[in-house]
């Protein structure tokens, strides 16, 4: 009930945001924009990490490293030659064996240990998966190619113009497959067997052994689930950046989307979306304020570094201070 | 020998744990008490003749090891006593050597650019103290946040932390000087790299007796039952709070002692030096090592720091990994990891557990493969790591 | 205006020795891809038949072809003889038949040059040598090297391990600023020479053994603020500037602000980015020049975030003209990166101490026909050609002490890939630089012009 009252707020704040922010010179619209961009690949991201919370009640740190393990894929089926939308296919289809493979070894063994210890376990993962990462491929920048260029063949942008600032196509085809994803998965959870069957393993494993549903395979197919989520935001947020590095995805986008599934109550998945948004927002804005005030004066010792990474401590510790069970979660 | 192994008889007027009646040990006789005391000397006997030799790079490798050790005996404190998880200790160390550092030239005024080579001695000492200082004090707030917030939360507060502390406070030019990195010149009497290695070896030897003092004393059992559940804990009239709060200013103290070290080993710290994988790879080597078991994540520690260098001694190996084309310290990320996932799925007592049978033996007990199955059994405290909802009853040993 | 070898007033190199080509003009050398000949006074490039010059190459640069102006196999060199020399000193690290030297660079880090290059490059030019059976004074070079990590403090640790360890004679530091002023600062504690890229001045003028052997930022400023308003049109446009927060770019910074102020141009974005910053914050700094409509922006940070910054942009439809120093973002894998998505630094402008690796042939054919096949090899080439003849210079007794004395009162170098190296009794011994363009239709930086002192 709650998810269209806060929907409803956020989005009227973001509105009166850009209404007084067009009447200012050099003002913050074309940053609420972007942020509401940003917003969605942190969503999506969030999505996978709510998923795992649903399903097994860990904190899967390795979400951010199968979108870096699904660029890597995509990165070299393209230079394999392989046409662009096979490349997408075999590269999801990679990180997918790949995040099953990680739940049978790693993740299954540990499915009655605390969830501390599962943590770690996917703490060790992410970093192992970087370590792989930095042995193949190497630490040097690679290109990986958008779905459709920033520039069309005459050299002028091909995206559209909202609030200052330019969509480019690669992050419109973004927007639509994470709204569409999002809206897959709200209906599996709320309407199909399965998905209530995987909410329930998440509830009480005891009770879902009674009844008759295999733990094990609902992890399996959580993590598959999540593997593949996580590949196709790497896949769609790598080439805006412009850089393939060993652990892009976790250092840019693994902490914004935790702090955006944790303030969406970390099971709720439109609260993954508007956590999504919120961060987002948040931290360009932020950005935007930290140059907008010092620039131009000389003032640069007055500048503080990382406004973006400070926004994300100060607004997670602030959630979790006043209201840890988040804006739409129904328990810590 | 750890503190753990040999809980002191319980005082049975403070009720503290739930009292184990401890049953009359076995003690070896003379003879017995010999050849361990002499096991032990030869031990020391023989690396302290192998310290004292090393080359300089050696003993600059050494002091690597050493400050690892007492990072992981300040993430042993947090994850193995209280049970909860740092990300963030990154930026504890990193806070505490930008304090030592910038303490020695902005304050002590020892600036090299103005030929100052030897730092002061008394400058020196009160960085070092204002580093520890500084750690108490960062600590002691992540220890006032985990009062409310727990688990996985407190995890990932301390991970966005470390994001921004780096990103953020370490990039300030006039505290840190940016990326150009910060000097930390080292005293006269520290400056070469084997009695800065003796300095490393000294501050660890007292880390492990306060850390042996703190876990043998009420407020470290407190610590142990708090962390074994918290409403059985207040039940007994412990005072969760303040206990909790103390066990993460002690973590703050060795990990700011860490960072003083760190800073003036490569006599430079610059902010990135304090990655978080770095400390992700902390956590990790803890758990290796052995959760709550001082010797094991000494040992871990040490390990994880040392591990490219050993690689390089093994001639065929190096030679393998340059053939490839590959820097050893590369594979740190992967085995390291690796290490971790197998010592939890395979060995959860972590090192500590495999070296079990040695070090109950030199402590004074039979020696037996299988130290578990015998008077002392507890189980391992990783098993132990419950979370929050789980009921206590199942804790006691 | 334009900087030629003679108006420099520098002595003829040995170029001029002997080709065996007659009627051609003295030391001219084959191009091996297009079959012209090379012009050793002009670089440019000269049809063997009819003797019409094809590409006038580099605008009056040098260009030397012939092994003997750099080394020698004269088993009885000239030793300099000045009264006033150090005589004797430390010969850590030479032989009777070897000089052993370090370098450190970034294998890894935010400024990663690519490791296998860069391994085959460092050996490149002396085993080409050893082939030839040419040696510094008797003497082969063997090279060590070690990863820095963009670390300033690891780099320290490298150049300990190197001088330690490994008794090298001298440091080299290849790119990286904070990384070559914490190494040089440390060379200087342990009387180790240190030969540079031209990066800060801050901290290092001073120091006795440090020799920068291409013009350092705060030079390249006034340069660049030249080609800005000469050549670009930033006088009445927007201009701005973006930069790594780092105490030794303030010399960099300072001197570019104020020659654009000299030259009447307005600096209308001043950017100070932290040196961990990443993509979120090139996305910030993106919208922010697009915002302000800036049209030029001089870019002084790492590679890793200026191809961040460049993709950020061009994402948004914004295209400014980017312009920097040299020298580690007009290398290849720059624009190889940049250029592949979106053409995204197309026709960006960096200043650079050795020319363009497709234009190699043009200032030195040994390098290819050596093995060379990319431009950090090149690079690497045109340092150790300049390394050789320092190393040359205090003839066959090679120490420390005598290093520095003679390099510091040598005759200029001329290597025809780096620009002249003359140090005048200091510290800093550039004198003119390279200008790269970047051509994304073939994902690579071309020569735009060489040996520049002004545009």
């Amino acid at each position: 009930m709650r998810t269209p009252v806060v929907t409803f707020i956020l989005a009227a704040l973001i509105g009166l945001g850009l209404l007084f922010g067009a009447g200012v010179e050099n003002g913050p619209n074309p940053f609420i924009t972007l942020g509401v961009m940003n917003g969605f690949v942190y969503g999506l991201v969030a999505l996978g990490l709510v998923l795992v919370y649903k399903g097994t009640r860990v904190f899967n740190f390795a979400q951010g490293e199968f979108g870096t393990l699904g660029a890597y894929f995509l990165f070299f089926f393209l230079t394999k030659g392989l046409p662009y939308w096979l490349g997408i296919v075999l590269a999801v289809a990679g990180t997918l064996v790949i995040g099953l493979g990680l739940e049978r070894v790693v993740i299954r063994p540990l499915i009655e240990a605390p969830r501390i210890n599962v943590l770690v376990a996917t703490i060790a993962i992410a970093l192992a998966l970087i370590g792989i990462e930095i042995l193949i491929a190497r630490i040097e920048p690679r290109s990986l190619d958008s779905i459709l260029p920033a520039l069309d063949a005459a050299g002028d942008p091909a995206g559209i113009t909202i609030f200052g600032l330019t969509i480019e196509p690669q992050r419109l085809i973004a927007l639509g497959v994470f709204g569409g994803l999002g809206g897959l998965l709200a209906w599996f959870f709320s309407r199909t067997d399965l998905g209530l069957a995987v909410l329930a393993t998440s509830q009480d494993s005891f009770a879902t052994k009674v009844v008759g549903i295999g733990v094990p395979r609902m992890s399996r197919f959580i993590w598959g689930l999540s593997a593949a989520l996580g590949a196709i935001a790497g896949i769609l947020y790598v080439p805006l950046t412009g850089t393939l590095t060993p652990a892009v995805m976790t250092v840019n986008i693994l902490i914004p989307a935790f702090t955006a599934a944790v303030i969406g109550g970390m099971t709720s998945l439109p609260g993954a979306f508007i956590g999504g948004t919120i961060i987002g927002v948040v931290q360009s804005v932020g950005g935007w304020a930290g140059g907008h005030f010092t620039l131009g004066e000389q003032t640069w010792n007055l500048i503080i570094p990382g406004v973006e990474q400070a926004m994300i401590f100060v607004v997670l510790l602030l959630v979790l201070l006043a209201r840890p069970q988040g804006l739409l979660g129904k328990e810590a | 020998m750890t503190a753990t192994d040999i809980a002191p008889p319980v005082d049975e007027s403070t009720v503290v744990l739930p009292a184990v009646k401890e049953p009359t040990r076995w003690r070896p006789n003379t003879r017995g008490w010999a050849i361990r005391i002499a096991v032990i000397a030869a031990l020391v006997i023989v690396l302290g003749v192998r310290l004292a030799t090393l080359g300089g790079l050696w003993a600059d490798h050494i002091s690597q090891a050493v400050i690892f050790a007492i990072i992981g005996l300040s993430l042993n404190v947090i994850l193995g006593y209280t049970g909860q998880v740092s990300l963030g200790h990154h930026a504890f160390v990193g806070l505490a050597a930008f304090v030592a550092a910038h303490h020695i030239t902005e304050r002590a005024g020892c600036l090299p650019e103005e030929g100052c080579q030897y730092a002061p001695m008394g400058g020196f000492a009160v960085a070092v103290g204002l580093a520890i200082l500084s750690g108490i004090i960062a600590s002691g707030l992540l220890g006032i946040v985990a009062l409310r917030i727990k688990g996985l939360y407190l995890a990932l507060i301390t991970l966005t932390y470390g994001f921004f502390a780096v990103n953020s406070i370490f990039e300030i030019p006039s505290l840190t000087r940016g990326g150009a990195g910060m000097p930390a010149p080292r005293p006269k009497l520290l400056i070469t790299d084997h009695r800065f290695m003796v300095f490393c070896l000294a501050a660890l030897a007292v880390c492990l007796f306060i850390d042996w003092r703190f876990l043998a004393s009420r407020i470290g059992r407190a610590v142990l039952a708090v962390k074994n559940s918290e409403a059985v804990a207040a039940s007994y009239a412990v005072n969760v709070t303040a206990y909790k709060l103390m066990a993460f200013m002690l973590s703050g103290a060795f990990a700011g002692l860490a960072g003083a070290l760190f800073a003036y080993r490569r006599q430079i710290v610059v902010s990135n030096d304090f990655r978080f994988e770095s400390a992700l790879l902390w956590v990790l080597m803890v758990v290796v090592g052995g959760l709550g078991k001082r010797t094991g994540v000494v040992i871990g520690s040490m390990f994880f720091a040392l591990f490219p260098y050993l690689i390089d001694l093994v001639t065929p190996l190096s030679d393998f990994l340059a053939n490839l084309d590959r820097d050893p310290e590369e594979f740190t990320l992967v085995i390291g990891p690796a290490l971790a996932l197998i010592t939890m799925i395979i060995s959860p007592g972590g090192i500590a557990e495999q070296i079990r049978p040695i070090t109950n033996w030199l402590a004074g007990n039979r020696f037996t493969m299988h130290p578990d199955g015998g008077s002392h059994h507890k189980p391992s405290l990783l098993a132990k790591l419950r979370n929050r909802s789980a009921p206590a009853a199942e804790e006691s040993s | 205006m334009m900087f030629s070898a003679a108006a420099c007033g520098q002595k003829e190199g040995v170029a001029d020795q002997a080709s065996g080509l007659t009627g051609l003009p003295a030391g001219a050398a084959v191009d091996p891809e297009t079959g012209a000949l090379i012009d050793p006074e002009t670089g440019a490039l000269i049809d063997p038949e009819t003797g019409e010059i094809i590409d006038p190459g580099t605008t009056g640069g040098t260009t030397t072809t012939d092994d003997d102006e750099v080394a020698s196999n004269d088993d009885d060199p000239e030793t300099p003889s000045d009264p006033e020399a150090p005589s004797g000193g430390d010969a850590t690290g030479v032989t009777a038949s070897t000089i052993k030297i370090g370098i450190h660079a970034p294998i890894t880090g935010a400024a990663p040059v690519p490791s296998q290059s860069f391994q085959k490059g460092k050996d490149l030019y002396w085993n080409y040598l050893k082939s030839k059976n040419l040696t510094i004074n008797g003497r082969n070079v063997e090279v060590v090297f070690r990863n820095d990590e963009y670390n300033p403090s690891q780099a320290v640790t490298a150049c300990r391990e190197m001088v330690e360890d490994e008794k090298v004679f001298l440091l080299v530091g290849v790119a990286g600023t904070d990384q070559i002023q914490a190494c040089a600062k440390y060379a200087a504690s342990v009387g180790v020479p240190y030969v540079s890229a031209g990066v800060t001045e801050i901290g290092l003028e001073s120091l006795p053994n440090y020799f920068a052997i291409w013009l350092s930022y705060a030079q390249q400023g006034p340069l660049l603020a030249d080609l800005l308003t000469d050549q670009l049109g930033a006088v009445g446009e927007k201009n701005g500037f973006v930069w790594f927060n780092t105490p030794t770019f303030r010399d960099g910074h300072d001197s570019f602000t104020s020659a654009m102020g000299q030259k009447g141009a307005k600096v209308d974005y001043d950017k100070p980015v932290a040196k961990t910053a990443g993509a979120s914050e090139a996305q910030a700094i993106a919208t922010e020049l697009n915002q302000r409509g800036i049209q030029n922006v001089h870019i002084l940070t790492s590679p890793t975030f200026f191809i961040q910054l460049a993709q950020a942009a061009v994402n948004q439809g914004y295209r400014p003209q980017w312009v920097g120093y040299g020298l580690t973002m007009g290398i290849d894998t720059v624009a190889n990166v940049a250029c592949r998505n979106s053409r995204s630094i197309d026709n960006a402008r960096f200043l650079s101490p050795f020319p363009a690796f497709v234009d190699s042939n043009k200032f030195d054919p040994n390098f290819r026909a050596a093995g060379g096949t990319d431009d950090i090899m090149f690079g690497l080439w045109g340092m150790s050609k300049v390394i050789g003849e320092m190393l040359k210079a205090p003839g066959k007794e090679l120490t420390r002490e005598r290093f520095i004395y003679y390099n510091q009162n040598s005759k200029p170098y001329k290597t025809g890939v780096l620009p002249d190296v003359a140090f005048n009794g200091g510290h800093m011994g550039g004198t003119s630089m390279h200008l790269m363009r970047a051509d994304c239709a073939n994902n690579r930086y071309v020569t735009e012009a060489s040996f520049k002192r002004d545009f």
